[in-house]
């Protein structure tokens, strides 16, 4: 410690005098804060208001070409015959049930799983937006329209939205497909959830080769 | 009597020696069962007031009435899912009582415009420029938080757990050193309090970063009870008050007591690793504890492990405040000299206390009769 500042200087003569500040009361203290309240509430309305239309152009989904090149990579069966062939950089999270989880080293995520019954009117935007929906900690609000495009024996859809959770938020883009065998209705379906900013056509050219994996062998078993 | 510590001459009714600030009625003789700011609370108390709003002990219940309406106010919104409404009350509720605070104790000296600008508003614009420019250029965190997605990458953890809490403290800095270094606004209570405000301030740019997409996601939307209360209190209360506390530890030790500021000395440098070092512990915590799969799990433990944090540093900036008015006095009283010709009892300029409104020795340090440190009211308009 430098030095010492004295005692103050008041004393009952000065006190005496117009130049002590008087503090102000409780009440005016309270007050002040709850009009400050209301003034954030107040902006936070408007805030509210105006910025909750603001939208993002969502992203177009890819139309799925099916191809009948040979499949490679790792096999990773569903269920009813389905089975694709993980695209390089891609490993099993999870496995349950005919659904299997996967990540790559960006812990981009991507969810297949095997369906029964698909029937045309399988609407493949509904997987978009219910791409979160299992996940009770997380939010998902489409920044824009969900775009899609149904047909059979493939169909897909894209869109981008917001996803919060307790941990933060963030912008993120779904591509979702849904793909048919015509003789039985079996098939499945994919996921892909990735954060928007690293959204690339690289990560959504491996997502449509797994696919794609997974329909030849639709069609061969 | 006699001080049997400094040999001061006492009147028989001291409570507390105004030389030393020794208890005169109690063999606790490092004096740590009164806290120099607020004497009847333990240094080693979690008391709110006393430790982050030392100028306001003449009205804590106030001051916790105050904290208690804007916590409620963001709860009662985010109860109605008015999350816009909620987010931003949890973001300024503290930093607003904090300022009136500041009015209140006049703590900005008649400068409110420097005040502000210096302590809060730099310290929240740079801190929104830095939290935006983490999240549009560092590693994504959302999605690697979803629990299907994986656990902690290594660049996300060191994202949140060492780069925004280092370059976080390095912002919060700026303001409160350069007021402390104003002859105005160079004392220890003027340090810390600049310091917490710059911490709220800093604090309410996160909150309002980390959470836009509530802002801007529609007025009303249904939520989750379990998860929004201790969110709420995550975010309107703990983590303002942690950001606060921590930087104003380091702002206080470099204001120092005494004319002058201290300027950058080891005991600023030890304040300013304490404070990175809290905000590194809550960044990890917080980054670690997100991938907890349950929400309302997750911010519970988020609360807890920040009100932790919180309780540590409460404890620590009371030792900081206590140590250092407890040590002014006895410089104080060894320049002057001890049990010497300094004269006991009223004179023609006699000042009273603050708190209780008792006469007060000449030249004493503290108040005979309730041990309030004189230093206490120093800066308030007084000088």
């Amino acid at each position: 410690m430098s030095g010492f500042r004295p005692p103050p200087e008041r004393t009952h003569q000065v006190a005496a005098a117009t130049t002590v500040r008087r503090p102000p009361s409780n009440a005016r203290l309270i007050g002040l804060v709850v009009g400050g309240l209301a003034l954030i509430t107040a902006l936070a309305v408007v805030l509210g208001l105006a910025l909750a239309g603001q939208r993002a152009v969502a992203g177009t989904p890819t139309q799925l070409t099916p191809t009948t090149v040979k499949p490679s990579g790792e096999p990773v069966g569903l269920a009813r015959g389905v089975v694709i062939h993980l695209s390089p950089g891609w490993q099993v999270k999870e496995s349950q049930s005919g659904t299997v989880v996967l990540t790559d080293a960006d812990n981009n995520l991507i969810v297949f799983a095997a369906e029964t019954d698909v029937v045309p009117e399988t609407r493949v935007v509904e997987l978009v937006e219910g791409a979160f929906r299992g996940a009770s900690q997380v939010r998902f609000e489409p920044t824009g329209p969900i775009t899609g495009r149904d047909g059979f024996p493939s169909a897909s859809a894209a869109g981008e939205g917001s996803v919060t959770g307790g941990g933060g938020s963030g912008r993120v883009t779904v591509r979702a497909a849904v793909v048919r065998r015509d003789s039985d209705a079996v098939g499945f379906s994919g996921v892909l959830i990735t954060p928007t900013r690293r959204y690339s056509e690289s990560v959504n050219g491996q997502f449509t080769q797994m696919l794609n994996t997974g329909y030849v062998n639709l069609q061969q078993s | 009597m006699e001080c049997p510590q400094c040999a001061a001459r006492l009147p028989e009714v001291a409570h507390f020696c105004h030389r030393c600030g020794r208890d005169m009625r109690t063999a606790d003789l490092a004096r740590q069962r009164s806290f120099a700011v607020k004497p009847d609370e333990a240094v080693a108390s979690f008391a709110l007031i006393s430790s982050v709003m030392p100028r306001g002990i003449a009205r804590p219940r106030t001051y916790r009435a105050a904290l208690l309406i804007a916590v409620g106010a963001a709860l009662v919104a985010a109860l109605l899912g008015l999350l816009p409404v909620a987010v931003l009350l949890a973001a300024l509720g503290v930093p607003l009582v904090y300022i009136v605070y500041v009015y209140d104790v006049n703590l900005w000296e008649d400068e409110p415009i420097w005040v502000s600008a210096l302590a809060f508003l730099l310290t929240g614009v740079l801190g929104a420029a830095l939290l935006v420019a983490v999240r549009t250029w560092g590693p994504e965190p959302t999605l690697e938080q979803l629990p299907v997605a994986g656990g902690p990458s290594v660049v996300g953890f060191l994202t949140a757990a060492l780069l925004v809490p280092v370059l976080g403290e390095i912002v919060r800095q700026i303001g409160p050193l350069i007021l402390a270094s104003r002859p105005r606004f160079d004392d220890l209570m003027d340090g810390l309090t600049f310091g917490i405000i710059s911490g709220v301030a800093y604090s309410a740019a996160d909150t309002i970063v980390r959470h836009w997409s509530e802002i801007t996601g529609g007025l009303v939307v249904p939520v989750d009870p379990l998860t929004w209360i201790p969110l709420i209190f995550l975010e309107g209360l703990v983590k303002p008050l942690l950001i606060g506390t921590a930087t104003g530890i380091a702002c206080a030790e470099f204001a120092g007591l005494g004319t002058g500021y201290d300027g950058f000395t080891l005991r600023y440098l030890r304040g300013l690793v304490e404070a990175i070092g809290a905000n590194v512990a809550f960044g990890a915590a917080m980054y670690l504890l997100g991938f907890v799969t349950q929400p309302a799990l997750r911010v519970g433990l988020q609360l807890v492990c920040g009100a932790v944090i919180l309780a540590i540093l409460i404890i620590r900036v009371r030792t900081v405040l206590h140590v250092g008015l407890m040590e002014a006095a006895l410089e104080h009283a060894a320049r002057r000299g001890v049990g010497t010709s300094v004269p006991v009892g009223a004179t023609g300029d006699l000042q009273v206390c603050r708190r209780c409104e008792m006469p007060l020795l000449s030249d004493a340090e503290f108040c005979t009769a309730c041990g309030t440190a004189v230093q206490v009211w120093l800066g308030h308009g007084q000088r």
